[in-house]
């Protein structure tokens, strides 16, 4: 499911119009966005919750010129879902 | 399901939508319900701005409870799995962005160990990127403990250090100590170098100069400090001395100081006595007892006087006797080494000659006997003749050379016998495969009659133009039934052709008509040629 479909079931659910639904979404999406910005994690309610994971430095090496490299640490974004959403889809 | 971080969150959407909690708890509780339903239907689910939510699926696979250690088998199931927009992910990753990926010098790892490979990025990652406070505090114990092992191993090395100043110290004594060894070594080697008729006179000139009073008081307390010193370290080592004795070539310098040293004691000697010092200390400790005609009998007569220098005159013959036979082997292995390096010379000399005169031959007979179509033997012979004689001439003037080289070289008489026995043997082989060539080449040199006579394109089978994607060695292959023949289309056609690997198609070639002796392909000779002229027009 897209964005498109995403909004339109979300307007039918909440039975406003498809652009208010829209701009809703997007309010809601930048909230979350700079939470998780400030590195905050956000919990989604019964999904689950994004948080912001980091990532230590680690060595690598070329394989193909055999040089060592350091990859610098990292700040990543995870989804950690809920275990009622796990159970959910636990049976296939 | 409504806890804190929940609230909070609606708390901000509320205010940054402009609408109330309540409408922001129903838009989140539509928007989980939407969630699951489109993940559920769809398995996957994407919202902008943040990334796409999908379900994977995870294979059935075999575990072990963790509890009771039975192996369970895990059934299939979905995973949420979430996958952040770009732009989110750069976001998120913000505080790290300038951070960019060090290549790190192998030869660090390797000298700093596996505990260093940790920390020491880390004081590039300061040095090069200015990380922010918050990673500062996290740095910058870690720094302290790079350099606490730093400091360690600093302590690792001062007692290198140490070592390495108790290794000089031990080099040096050991350095005194065959010092000694030297000095001991210096009255053996002036002994065995006594054999030579030079030492002997020059003993005898030093006799006299020892008859002087003061000189042979001072020399004889020298030399009497030597002898002793010889017999002290002989008792010690004697091996010792066998292997100082190898080592002679060195210790004569060591045997300069020495005798300079004795000279120091001896201020009352002239400059013109001291080349002449440099052995006083063997010869002054015979004389008591002996007259120095030959140096190796007084160190036998005072036998009886003295045990320690008893030991020495047998240590001494013995010595004298290795070191002519080690001359003697060195002899032999310079005269070896030469003679080998002269055969591989002389060797290399008629061969270049050999070659290069068979070039020779070749050029004078096309210059020469081109014209005569029936070349008679005597010209050959006498042709061939010249040429030996010439070839002669070079070989002794070879020779000569070679016997200067000789001189040069102070190689002894036989190897120069030797040099000549192979020169000779050289042009003896040399005049054998001359004389092989004569009776071989009589056959070529018709063909060679033919090849040489200067090829006149007057008459032609064909005129043709060079087809598309067409060569010279096609068109002569179609003509003359050969590829190797395309020389002589070439030959014919050079004012046309400036390159025979490139020819513009629509070229106008005339396929020249040719002697049949020429293009006869069941004869190699004819082939043999035309890639002999393949080669000079490809050459050019």
């Amino acid at each position: 499911m897209n964005n498109k479909e995403f909004v339109t079931q979300l307007s039918k659910n909440l039975n406003i119009t498809q652009k208010q639904t829209a701009s809703l979404l997007s309010d809601f999406v930048s909230v979350v966005v700079d939470q998780l910005a400030k590195g905050d994690s956000v919990a989604l309610g019964s999904l689950g919750q994004l948080e912001v994971r980091q990532k230590e430095q680690r060595k690598i090496v070329n394989p193909a010129t055999k040089k060592t490299m350091l990859v610098p640490p990292k700040l990543v974004l995870n989804f950690k879902p809920s275990s009622s959403l796990k159970s959910k889809f636990k049976e296939v | 399901m409504d806890d804190g971080g929940v609230k909070s969150l609606l708390d901000e959407f509320a205010n940054s939508a402009n609408i109330t909690k309540k409408e922001a708890n129903a838009f989140l509780k539509s928007f989980q319900n939407v969630f699951v339903d489109a993940l559920e239907n769809d398995k996957v689910l994407k919202i902008n701005g943040l990334g796409s939510f999908k379900l994977s699926l995870v294979g059935e696979r075999n575990s072990v409870d963790v509890n009771t250690g039975k192996p369970i088998k895990i059934n299939p199931h979905y995973k949420v799995v979430f996958t952040p927009e770009t732009l989110l992910k750069n976001t998120v990753n913000a505080p790290f962005a300038h951070l960019e990926t060090v290549i790190i010098e192998d030869v660090v790892d390797m000298s700093n160990g596996e505990v260093n490979i940790d920390t020491l990025p880390l004081n590039e990652g300061e040095t090069s990127f200015d990380l922010k406070s918050s990673d500062g505090t996290q740095v910058e114990p870690e720094v302290d403990e790079s350099e606490g092992i730093a400091a360690s191993s600093d302590k690792i090395e001062s007692p290198l250090e140490k070592l390495t100043e108790q290794a000089l110290e031990i080099k040096s004594l050991l350095e005194d100590i065959q010092g000694t060894a030297c000095f001991s070594d210096n009255a053996t080697a002036a002994v065995s170098d006594a054999t030579t008729a030079e030492v002997s006179d020059v003993a005898d000139e030093v006799i006299p100069d020892n008859a002087t009073a003061v000189v042979s008081e001072v020399v004889d307390a020298s030399a009497s400090d030597a002898a002793d010193e010889v017999g002290q370290s002989d008792s010690v080592d004697v091996e010792n001395e066998q292997y100082t004795e190898q080592n002679s070539v060195e210790s004569t310098a060591p045997q300069d100081e020495s005798s300079v040293s004795i000279k120091e004691e001896i201020p009352a000697l002239t400059k013109e006595e001291h080349p002449l010092k440099e052995e006083p200390p063997t010869v002054p400790h015979d004389e008591p007892t002996v007259p120095h005609d030959e140096p190796t009998e007084p160190q036998e007569e005072p036998l009886p006087a003295n045990k320690e220098k008893e030991n020495k005159g047998l240590d001494n013959e013995m010595l004298s006797i290795i070191r002519d036979e080690y001359k003697k082997r060195r002899r032999v292995r310079i005269a070896v080494v030469l003679s080998s390096v002269f055969v591989v010379l002389m060797l290399t000399v008629a061969l270049v000659l050999d070659f290069y005169f068979d070039g020779f031959v070749k050029k004078y007979y096309y210059s020469t006997f081109v014209d005569n179509k029936e070349m008679s033997e005597d010209l050959l012979t006498e042709g061939n003749n010249t040429l030996m004689e010439n070839e002669l001439l070079a070989v002794d003037d070879d020779e000569i050379e070679a016997d200067e080289n000789v001189c040069a070289g102070d190689v002894t008489d036989s190897v120069g016998v030797q040099a000549d026995s192979v020169i000779s043997d050289v042009v003896e082989v040399e005049k054998n495969s001359h004389v092989n060539d004569n009776s071989a080449g009589a056959d070529s040199r018709m063909f060679s009659a033919i090849f040489n006579s200067p090829r006149v394109y007057s008459q032609y089978i064909d005129t043709i133009k060079m087809p598309q994607d067409s060569r010279l060695t096609l068109v002569s292959l179609k003509y003359y039934g050969h590829r190797d023949f395309w020389v002589y289309i070439y030959e014919a056609n050079k004012s046309r052709i400036s390159n025979p690997n490139v020819i513009t198609p629509g070229t106008t070639l005339y396929i020249p008509k040719l002697d049949k002796a020429l293009i006869d392909v069941s004869n190699p000779e004819t082939i043999e040629y035309a890639r002999y002229l393949h080669d000079i027009f490809v050459r050019k």
